[in-house]
């Protein structure tokens, strides 16, 4: 059975036909065609499909869309700035945090959550925000540092 | 996953309407739920979403009790003021529950009554809850979810409501002696409230993975005076245990011996024994200093 979904996604309203069983993954990567948002395990586990739903980190493999009908998602694309990169995407750049970079999105969103609402994390806080998010290229401690350089750079351009 | 029919409702009339068609289930944050449906665990008929729900997500401190709403999500718990200050070791062990991203969906309500919910941690082989093996049962790997734990330990109540009316459950009794939960397909968990009241509560766990992992023992220790404490104890547990007038001399071999544990693939039910007088201890101390 196919309902109506209406999802605010990037500040963008989508209006969709999907099936009852379609993730807001699934939403986000083919029908709306923002594959920045990666599938990992899609089973809760990896982090990698993490976006902001009302302005809060979740992983859109755990939520169907038609729970998203009449929310705001922003997603890795929506964090672009008109001069370019957002200031964590840079961070983690400067900071040697993306190896494949198939786990760089959610961890970016993670970290845009984490920032939101805490603006000066310490090492710890920011460990325990990341937790759920896995790197098989193991490159915590330089995604930490990113962590650690976005906070920085946030608090200097006073964001 | 499989299909079904979807229904949003905005009033708990609604769902418990909803709930009446055979095989129905209720959906609120889905963290627990949609796991289940995507391994086949789960077939639903009606999906009801619960989550829009007008005044189902609340923290009221009224007239000497706390109400929780059972559709406030886990990370308000953690940051309600008025649980913080009053009944801090609900925050404490909500801290603790997976990540922040379920956090961010997941509610008090679905964490109680998914009481034994799909661990998700090992993929090992033979790990029943990832097969999607109807024929077997669920992971035993599966302890009881964290929060039944501090919602027994304050002698919490769940208000459950149905087509037939209200009925009350006192939260350590929410575990029924077979091990399922005393609340039906039909019927939805609205709020849990607990009389607010000075104790000094102490809170130890033994988790693995330390990040992410389960509650393998968990243990609140509630100093009533006169070297007697209360303990609540769970993790991987048969039942929540409740024991009364507890003093140091008492947490013996013959204590532990009353709690059923479960088997587990990361740790031991002979090593949870031996480990759990330490915590048991180790919690009582605590209580003492708060």
């Amino acid at each position: 059975m196919s309902y109506a979904v209406n999802i605010k996604i990037n500040g963008y309203q989508f209006s969709e036909e999907c099936d009852e069983n379609t993730t807001l993954l699934d939403f986000i990567r083919e029908r709306v065609k923002l594959t920045g948002t990666k599938k990992g395990c899609d089973n809760g586990d990896c982090g990698a499909c993490t976006v902001l739903f009302d302005g809060k980190a979740v992983l859109s493999c755990m939520m169907l869309a038609v729970q998203a009908d009449g929310h705001e998602v922003l997603t890795i694309e929506g964090l672009t700035e008109e001069n370019g990169l957002n200031e964590i995407q840079k961070s983690f750049i400067k900071a040697g945090a993306i190896q494949c970079g198939y786990c760089t999105p959610g961890m970016v969103m993670a970290t845009l959550g984490l920032l939101s609402e805490n603006p000066d994390p310490t090492e710890e806080e920011i460990r325990k925000a990341l937790v759920g998010h896995l790197c098989r290229c193991s490159g915590y401690e330089n995604i930490v540092k990113g962590v650690k350089l976005a906070a920085k750079a946030f608090s200097e351009l006073k964001i | 996953m499989n299909t079904f029919k979807y229904k949003k409702v905005s009033t708990i009339d609604d769902a418990l309407l909803a709930l009446s068609t055979d095989n129905s289930k209720l959906i609120a944050g889905g963290t627990d739920l949609l796991l289940k449906v995507k391994h086949g665990m789960s077939r639903i008929n009606i999906l009801v979403d619960i989550s829009q729900i007008e005044k189902f997500s609340y923290v009221k401190d009224e007239s000497g009790s706390i109400h929780i709403g059972a559709g406030t999500k886990i990370d308000d718990i953690i940051r309600s003021e008025i649980l913080v200050s009053k009944a801090p070791i609900i925050p404490l062990v909500a801290l603790e529950v997976a990540s922040p991203e379920i956090r961010n969906a997941a509610t008090v309500g679905g964490n109680v009554c998914c009481a034994k919910a799909n661990c998700g941690t090992c993929f090992l082989p033979g790990c029943k809850a990832m097969t999607g093996d109807r024929t077997v049962k669920p992971c035993q790997n599966a302890s009881y979810s964290d929060l039944l734990l501090p919602f027994a330990a304050y002698d919490a109540v769940a208000v459950i409501r149905s087509s037939g009316g209200t009925r009350k459950v006192q939260m350590e009794n929410f575990i029924k002696p077979d091990g399922k939960i005393d609340i039906s397909n039909k019927e939805i968990l609205t709020e849990i409230f607990f009389k607010q009241e000075a104790s000094k509560k102490a809170y130890m766990c033994l988790r693995y993975p330390k990040s992410m992992g389960l509650p393998y023992f968990s243990v609140i220790a509630d100093f009533k005076g006169g070297e007697k404490f209360d303990l609540t104890i769970g993790g991987a547990t048969k039942s929540i245990y409740k024991f009364r007038g507890v003093s140091r001399e008492d947490v013996t071999v013959s204590l532990v011996d009353k709690f059923v544990f479960k088997e587990s693939i990361y740790l031991s039910k002979e090593y949870l024994k031996t480990v759990a007088p330490s915590l048991i201890l180790e919690a009582m101390d605590k209580a003492l200093e708060v």
